[in-house]
């Protein structure tokens, strides 16, 4: 080979200028390749990361469903419980456990619709950047705790500066009222992506957890992975370790009974242990809620409390009641059970639409039929409730009921007309849920969830469906951001049609070249086939000849590239004078750097020895079929 | 028995509607050790005939054989085998590679047998010295004389120790005095290594050395005349 590889490479030199033509020509078209090749990535490679390192991360969890509906109320509510296995994986260079809620921001001059991203100030800097985007004021001290940082375009929008206080209407994890909070600009940052800037207000994570009710709970993780290459194997882990083979829950299916009757399904979800409850039952109601299936979820509270009501005539009626804690208007949407509610027509709720007047005053009771008669209650009479004596159980680990401990008065707003589905046969009577929380349980927690389907809707197939919404989400920032992804991939194919217009050049200067070359040494190729060359070898001699003037075209070309690489990597490129602004707003920045890929390299140079190879095989194959006599005879 | 053998040969070359016939019939043999002259005139069929016994060119009709071996009877890559081991040639000009040089050229034919690199360039080395081209060595063909050229290409045609070597005029474009220089190697090699030499020409110097002389005439044997 190597005495070929010598007749070749002499070859290629019989008439130099012709090859430094064609090796010129080879280089400027790598050299043409690699740098359009990087001027395209860093459009795409540097929007990818600025958005992964300005808020994405590499990945990030959230509680299913979250991507596609991100609201407050679809959260983690195990959040100790996910941070320690985030914490415990391999591959992690960092995580942000954040709290997020849309919010309008308002100033003295202006509103905006901002988000609000609960941070902590320790971990949040290992995902991203913000601690460095800071232009004015500080990030945030230890003792920040009414401090947010906004981003410079929604200063500008507000027309707020450092120090000036903004106004944040919400809704609370808990409190659908609306939050209201006033706090101080402690810092102005500049990310380079100007739509995030002018939406992403931050704030330390307990004061989030705090005035979005959020404690224990978190909207999101996100995290960096140590090296990108291990994005899938860390996505893997997480997904592994977050997924819970059994949600713990009940589905029943069920059919609405009374006025409306017949046709639409109800589905309860129950703890499977009949003794616990369901803690953060808005997280559960929320995931179920997003179902398309689901018309309305409302979900109840119930208790056994003993109930005490005084007469002059017959003295005190004490009885036990299964005492239902229920949110009137989600409960009537669900089950139309406030339709059944009789009042009387001199009561304050007459002729008005109840459970609105009931959601407003919450210092009512109602009962049934058989709990009135025994406790020969009528509407507007006053019952005392307390926790039923035999509740001496630990009903799950948050949560403790002491019996005897706090008492209720309300007043009998309507008898229950309609029977409610219960297991205990017991009288029955509904309260205000917020009362039952507040009174007995200190914190949110259902006994149950009713969900109701939109009429045609199989029961059987929603409770699957329903079920498997559930747990946690795993997604990488592709999946977070799928026009990221899509863009660069789009950039990918711009560069390989890059490649091919350039290359279909380069194969036909390279083709001329071995065709001329072949045919002006025809008698030569003719003599070393008569001496013993075979075909085969006088073909792989061609080949070898164009390999040859490909590489060295590559190498001038690499060699070129590599300064320009270099020389631009060092100072960047600062596009700032013609666009800056869509350079932000694209989430770019205004300098662009230089992005070349092993990948990109090695496919320039496996094309290039194609389109060398490719180019030169039809010389080759004329050489390797001349006829001797034919060749002999030319001169 | 005849070394190598013609028997029959016919070759007609067709130009669009015009055949003309090369070769009328050829009857040839010759043993190991010949040192035969070809020759007629322009026309006559020699070069044809020459490439015909060496499995450069099929003819028509007839066969030729080469020890046990029918040549017209082979693939091309088997003939490529067949040159390549058994056959050396020497061309009328312009028959050296110009990118190699002298002793480049000589190995070439051993280089494509397989030998290795060592080897093929000590042989090549005492044969161009005995030879007496010692100082062509390591020149390139454009930096030698045409007589100079030849001689190497009589050198490689004999690198690999062929059995027949082929020689188409080969002092056609010599002087007088090159020409009986490269006449008297052929003669030497022909004497002392046995190699049998069958060459064209219509030089009457050429003809005086030969031992045995063939008459061509529009494609057939004229004459053919041992000599002493």
């Amino acid at each position: 080979m190597a005495g070929f590889i010598k007749i070749a490479w002499r070859n290629l030199w019989r008439n130099p200028r012709r090859t430094i033509v064609i090796t010129l020509a080879i280089a400027l078209g790598i050299w043409g390749v690699l740098v359009a090749i990087a001027f395209d990535n860093s459009f795409a490679y540097q929007m990818v990361d600025n958005f992964i390192y300005t808020h994405l991360g590499h990945i990030e969890i959230h509680a299913r469903g979250y991507q596609k509906n991100p609201g407050l109320r679809l959260c983690m509510t195990d959040a100790e419980e996910v941070l320690e296995k985030v914490k415990t994986s391999d591959h992690i260079a960092g995580y942000a456990p954040r709290i997020k809620a849309f919010a309008l921001a308002q100033s003295p001059r202006a509103s905006q619709g901002v988000m609000l991203v609960g941070i902590d100030p320790g971990l949040e800097p290992t995902v991203t950047r913000i601690k460095t985007f800071i232009t004015k004021g500080s990030y945030f001290d230890k003792d920040d705790d009414r401090a947010v940082l906004i981003g410079e375009g929604l200063a500008h929008k507000l027309k707020v500066g450092l120090g000036d206080k903004i106004t944040f209407f919400t809704q609370g994890f808990i409190c659908e009222e609306g939050v209201i909070e006033s706090l101080r600009v402690t810092g102005l940052y500049r990310s380079g992506i100007g739509e995030l800037d002018k939406t992403l207000v931050y704030l330390p994570l307990k004061l989030s957890e705090r005035i979005l009710e959020m404690k224990g709970k978190l909207s999101e993780i996100a995290i960096i992975v140590d090296d990108e290459k291990n994005i899938p194997l860390l996505k893997q882990d997480l997904k592994k370790k977050l997924f819970e083979k059994d949600s713990g829950l009940t589905l029943e299916s069920r059919e609405l009974k009374g006025a409306e009757g017949g046709g639409i399904h109800l589905i309860k979800v129950t703890k499977k242990r009949a003794e616990d409850m369901i803690l953060d039952p808005e997280a559960l109601g929320e995931s179920f809620r997003l179902n398309a299936h689901t018309a309305a979820v409302s979900y109840r509270l119930s208790l056994p409390v003993i109930a005490h009501h005084s007469t002059r005539d017959e003295g005190e009626s004490k009885i036990e009641l299964d005492l239902h804690g229920v949110d009137p208007v989600t409960e009537n949407k669900v089950t139309r059970l406030f339709d059944s509610v009789d009042i009387p027509e001199n009561s304050w709720l007459a002729g008005s639409e109840i459970e609105k007047e009931l959601e407003v005053r919450e210092d009512w009771i109602i009962l049934d039929e058989r709990a009135s008669y025994a406790l020969s209650a009528e509407p507007g009479d006053t019952i005392m409730l307390e926790l039923g004596s035999e509740l001496h159980l630990k009903l799950n680990d948050k949560i403790r009921l002491h019996p005897g401990g706090k008492f209720l008065s309300l007043e009998v707003a309507g008898i229950l007309k309609s029977e409610i589905e219960q297991g205990k046969d017991m009288p029955l009577a509904m309260i205000s849920r917020r009362q039952m929380w507040e009174t007995f349980t200190g914190e949110p927690c259902a006994s149950e969830v009713i969900i109701r389907l939109k009429p045609g809707s199989d029961p059987k197939e929603v409770s699957d469906d329903l079920v498997a919404g559930l747990g946690r989400e795993v997604l990488d920032w592709g999946e977070l951001y799928p026009l990221l992804a899509e863009l660069k991939m789009l950039m990918n194919a711009v560069n390989y049609v890059f490649l091919l217009i350039i290359y279909i050049a380069v194969a036909f200067g390279i083709a001329n070249t071995m065709v001329m070359s072949v045919f002006e040494r025809v008698r030569e190729l003719g003599i070393l086939k008569a001496i013993g060359t075979r075909p085969g070898q006088l073909f792989r001699m061609v080949i070898l000849e164009s390999v040859m003037l490909a590489a060295i075209g590559m190498g001038l070309g690499g060699l070129a590239s590599a300064a320009t690489i270099w020389v631009w990597a060092r100072n960047g490129l600062d596009l700032s004078m013609f666009a800056a602004e869509a350079g932000e707003s694209l989430g770019m920045g205004s300098v662009l750097y230089p992005v070349l890929t092993l990948e990109n390299i090695l496919f320039a140079v496996v094309m290039a020895l194609v389109i060398a190879i490719g180019s030169a095989l039809y010389p080759a194959f004329r050489a390797s079929r001349l006829l001797v006599v034919e060749s002999l005879r030319r001169i | 028995m005849a070394h190598l053998e013609a028997e029959g040969i016919v070759k007609i070359y067709r130009d669009h509607q015009v055949a003309t016939e090369a070769l009328r019939g050829i009857d040839f043999k010759m043993k190991k050790g010949e040192f035969t002259a070809l020759f007629g005139p322009s026309g006559s069929g020699k070069t044809t005939l020459l490439n015909i016994l060496g499995g450069l060119d099929m003819p028509t009709s007839g066969k030729v054989r080469l020890g046990e071996k029918d040549l017209t009877g082979l693939r091309q890559s088997e003939l490529s085998r067949v040159r390549l081991f058994k056959i050396g040639f020497v061309f009328q000009a312009y028959n050296l590679i110009p990118v190699l040089t002298a002793i480049e050229n000589v190995e070439y034919v051993l280089l494509l047998q397989g030998m290795p690199r060592n080897e093929r360039e000590k042989r090549a080395r005492t044969l161009l010295e005995e030879l007496g081209l010692g100082e062509l060595i390591n020149k390139r063909p454009t930096e030698m004389s045409g007589g100079e050229q030849q001689r190497v290409a009589v050198a490689r045609s004999i690198i690999h120790l062929p059995e027949l070597v082929l020689a188409d005029e080969p002092t056609a474009n010599l002087d007088s005095k090159t020409a009986f220089e490269l006449l008297d190697l052929m003669r030497r090699l022909n004497e002392e290594r046995s190699i049998t030499f069958l060459f064209s020409t219509h030089d009457a110097r050429v003809m005086e050395r030969a031992t045995r002389l063939v008459q061509l005439r529009d494609g057939m044997i004229a004459s053919d005349e041992i000599r002493g």
